[in-house]
């Protein structure tokens, strides 16, 4: 009785798969395919912006170290007597202030 | 594990390189194989499908790490079980929150239909497997919905051959306690008929 109930279930099982494997839809391939191209389009559009992101951003920073170096050389030229604190606008007095921050 | 395709390795080498078509040949190919197994675990319906479309998505994006030294076939499996497993814990905890910890929802449902005259067998089979543990329901997949040998289950569940054998004998005790009933009320209504 128990090896019969056994071999049905084996039955069953076989059945039951039969069932299972054609239960995913018939264009299954396709639609994989393409949800994989919709994601490589997105990866490739986040690559795309990321790039542009990173040029604009070096020629922000290109940009930025020029207006420094200008004003550097500017606060060169019209200073009385040159200091590296007077060139990057730090004075003495400015330290005092920074130093009285609790950060410091 | 045997290769389903032929010159699998050069089809999969080619999907490797951006060849779309061998990755369909791929998915043509492993298909029924993956609905099987993510449907023996989940049951049928459309989140079946989802896991299955997961499972190839996976395999797509790890084809570069993907080295040959198991067979597609054991690899592709073991994503198909990894993610079917994800939902059954993502299951349980949306049942916790809901039902609370006890979730009689389906047991009542076996209970309460007449196997003999509304259920057929594949679905007493599915509604069988849903109520057994499961590490006892994947190793009956592989071994008796897949076909696969218990060297192969082992091999795809990273499990010693001897604990396959046991949860086989295991869960289909556990799988017999459940369907005895039904199949007794099915004889003894055909024999009544």
């Amino acid at each position: 009785m128990r090896k019969k109930t056994n071999e049905r279930i084996q039955h069953h099982l076989k059945l039951f798969s039969k069932r299972a494997e054609s239960s995913f839809s018939p264009y299954f391939a396709k639609k994989v395919l393409n949800k994989i191209d919709d994601m490589e389009k997105k990866e490739k559009k986040m690559i795309d912006f990321h790039r542009s992101l990173k040029a604009v951003f070096r020629k922000i920073a290109l940009v930025g170290a020029l207006v420094l170096l200008i004003l550097l050389s500017y606060n060169i030229k019209i200073g009385d007597n040159f200091s590296e604190e007077e060139a990057v606008f730090a004075s003495e007095a400015v330290y005092k202030e920074l130093n009285k921050l609790p950060l410091f | 594990m045997r290769d389903i395709i032929k010159d699998e390795k050069k089809i999969i080498s080619q999907a490797r390189e951006g060849d779309k078509d061998a990755f369909k040949e791929l998915v043509e190919a492993y298909q029924p194989q993956v609905a099987r197994t993510i449907v023996g675990i989940l049951g049928p319906g459309p989140e079946a499908e989802d896991v299955g479309q997961e499972t190839f998505i996976k395999f797509y994006r790890s084809l570069s790490e993907f080295r040959g030294e198991s067979s597609a076939g054991t690899y592709i499996t073991r994503i198909a079980i990894n993610l079917s497993l994800n939902v059954l814990r993502k299951r349980k905890i949306s049942r916790k929150i809901f039902f609370g910890k006890k979730n009689t929802a389906q047991n009542q449902i076996i209970s309460q239909e007449n196997p003999g005259n509304t259920l057929e067998a594949e679905q007493l089979i599915n509604r069988g497997l849903q109520k057994i543990p499961q590490k006892f329901r994947t190793v009956l997949i592989l071994r008796y919905m897949n076909e696969h040998s218990v060297t192969e289950t082992a091999e795809i569940l990273s499990l010693p051959q001897g604990t396959v054998m046991s949860r086989v004998s295991r869960g289909m005790e556990k799988l017999k306690e459940i369907l005895e009933p039904f199949y007794k009320d099915k004889n003894k209504g055909s024999e009544e008929r």
